[in-house]
């Protein structure tokens, strides 16, 4: 395994840790850093209070992004598709139905994988540009040995590549179980599908991962060239 | 022998899920020592499982989250705004005196006016169906359904129960536009950001118009100190946008920079003049353009394309010498900065021109009139009948 920590090794930091993995802090949970209650956080935003909205974005900005990151691989674009989920959050909150946080979370998540999506139908519509699989990370603390920066920067490519020849409900899954750490009947009300499901789903699309990362060169090279598979959601022929 | 296969592969995922679980828990040693015990085949899925981990160390930027927070809830309060500005308004006493007689018949004229409105939104709403018009209302600028949004927008305006709703109702619109314009110049879309653009310049100036037709007092101080923060905000995004346009929209782009107030390059008027003969025999034809915030590497454009070669610049005053054939007629004359503002003009007098004549083809506005650079539709100001602000 090459990779030890990240923040470490491409320059990122763990200034959030409790956005960390949700599923480890579901104590705190339903209480807000004011000690709200979730659901009257949402009541609030829901009336576009900006203390409420704030909250809402202090917890989820760094799960957003962080989804965002792993299916796009750059930096500026993530940055740009994180925008736009929030952005779309105040348009459409006043429409929301969600009563507490899971379904809050599936919503939220929802947005970004839309967003995700319309970002790659907007590119596949495009002339093809400078290829992504070569772009960086953060590296706002590179001050690191270069080689270990260029390691991780491949590593990281390799993984969003490789999870972009997933189906998108397997490429969901794993981001929602191991990126995100929900448990996965946790994950099964996020997607609305069975505890078992999901957890044949993680085990097939892990496998096919490990699979396709064991190889020297990933089927279509680029994340670029990926992309057509997670638009249609396509299986590339590989587990799953 | 298949339901067979079908159990184990059920059992296999149970078992790989109590694994990941708890590896994802931090038990990762535990997890090493019973997975060798237990299944090898568990391994690599495992290995890239806490290779996909490693991701929850990814935070975005401390810039970006705060600067995305700002605009965030700086959305939020306009969204917010937007909603009280079209609330329904306290109803009026049920008996007016006679004193408030003329009072009444205002509010009533009013009140009929909003009725007429109010119908007019509610014909908008049957015509089109309600699914129609809501996808309508989230239409991005450019858009085929872009001029029903603006449509519904200026009803909105139509119906706010005074200027001081109206002003932050425009001052809403110029944020939405401005956030448009900002993703539109980042994504390159030009035909979003001249939309975006026109949007911007048409609900600054009914905002600016509306705050100031308001009587002396707190409300209008605070709304200029609103209107004045919008166009910092709307200064800082159109010049953040200036790199990623072609000269053709820094024109504009500037132009709506002078509208907002802000100092900028503009242009009075041009001169072509006969030169020296060049090297080749051709002529040389030297420009003069005339002007402010000139600054240095700033190049000529004619028709909106850089040409020739600048031999002197100061704040005022740019000469340029172009070498391959007069200038036409109807030229446009500009000059683009080397921070990426640009302006031009169609005011040129040429001297000791090919037929000896001195010609001003009919102006165009140089940038800096605060004029409506694409043509769009503006929402009304309240009380101008549906015209330009």
């Amino acid at each position: 395994m090459r990779h030890n920590d990240p923040a470490i090794r491409v320059g990122l930091s763990h200034s959030n840790p409790s956005l960390g993995a949700i599923s480890q802090v579901s104590a705190e949970q339903n209480r807000s850093e004011d000690d709200l209650p979730f659901p009257s956080i949402l009541d609030r935003a829901r009336d576009l209070d900006k203390h409420a909205l704030g909250l809402l974005y202090e917890r989820y900005l760094a799960v957003v992004y962080r989804f965002v990151y792993l299916r796009v691989g750059d930096t500026h674009v993530a940055e740009d598709l994180t925008s736009d989920v929030f952005f779309s959050v105040v348009a459409h909150i006043q429409q929301l139905h969600a009563a507490d946080e899971l379904p809050f979370a599936a919503w939220i998540l929802r947005i970004a994988r839309n967003v995700v999506l319309t970002h790659y139908r907007t590119k596949r519509a495009q002339p093809p540009t400078e290829p992504v699989s070569h772009l960086a990370l953060a590296t706002s603390a590179e001050a690191g040995d270069p080689l270990d920066i260029i390691t991780a920067r491949e590593d990281w490519s390799a993984v969003v590549a490789a999870l972009n020849a997933l189906t998108e409900d397997q490429r969901n899954v794993v981001l929602y179980r191991c990126l995100l750490g929900y448990s996965a009947a946790e994950v099964g009300r996020l997607l609305e599908k069975r505890p078992g499901a999901i957890r044949a789903l993680q085990f097939r699309a892990l496998t096919s991962l490990a699979r396709l990362l064991d190889q020297p060169t990933l089927p279509g090279g680029s994340i670029e060239e990926q992309a057509p598979a997670l638009v249609t959601g396509k299986r590339r022929g590989h587990g799953g | 022998m298949e339901a067979d296969n079908s159990a184990h592969e059920d059992d296999n995922a149970q078992n790989f899920d109590a694994l990941l679980d708890a590896q994802i828990k931090g038990q990762v040693q535990g997890v090493r020592d019973s997975t060798v015990e237990s299944n090898e085949e568990f391994t690599p899925a495992l290995a890239v499982a806490e290779r996909i981990a490693a991701g929850r160390g990814i935070v975005p930027s401390p810039d970006f989250a705060q600067t995305l927070k700002a605009r965030f809830l700086e959305l939020a309060e306009t969204a917010q705004s937007d909603q009280n500005a079209v609330a329904p308004a306290a109803p009026p006493p049920a008996t007016p005196d006679r004193p408030a007689r003329r009072a009444g018949y205002i509010q009533s004229s009013l009140r009929s006016r909003r009725i007429q409105v109010a119908a007019l939104a509610a014909t908008l709403l049957i015509a089109m169906g309600t699914g129609l018009l809501i996808a309508a209302m989230s239409a991005p600028p450019a858009s085929p359904f872009y001029a029903v949004r603006r449509l519904e927008q200026s009803i909105r305006v139509q119906i706010a129960t005074n200027e001081s709703d109206a002003a932050r109702l425009h001052m809403a619109y110029a944020d939405q536009a401005l956030v448009s314009l900002t993703d539109a110049a980042q994504k390159q879309d030009l035909e979003r950001y001249r939309a975006a653009l026109a949007t911007l310049v048409d609900e600054d100036s009914a905002a600016a118009t509306a705050v100031s037709t308001m009587p002396p007092g707190d409300q209008r101080t605070q709304l200029e100190a609103t209107v004045a923060q919008l166009r910092a905000r709307e200064g800082t995004g159109l010049r953040t946008a200036l790199p990623a346009l072609s000269w053709h929209d820094r024109i504009s782009t500037t132009s709506a920079l002078a509208g907002i107030g802000a100092d900028t390059l503009s242009i009075t008027g041009a001169e072509i003049s006969k030169a020296a003969k060049g090297k080749a025999g051709q002529h040389l034809w030297q420009v003069t353009v005339k002007g402010h915030s000139f600054q240095p590497g700033a190049v000529l454009l004619v028709n909106e394309s850089p040409r020739g070669v600048v031999v002197s610049v100061t704040d005022d005053l740019l000469i340029a010498q172009v070498e391959d054939g007069p200038i036409q007629g109807n030229a446009s004359i500009g000059v683009g900065n080397a921070d990426n503002t640009a302006a031009s003009t169609h005011q040129i007098v040429r001297h000791d021109t090919s037929d000896g004549s001195q010609a001003t083809p009919t102006a165009t506005p140089t940038p800096g009139n605060g004029g409506n650079p694409h043509g769009g539709t503006p929402t009304p100001a309240r009380g101008q009948g549906g015209g330009k602000p």
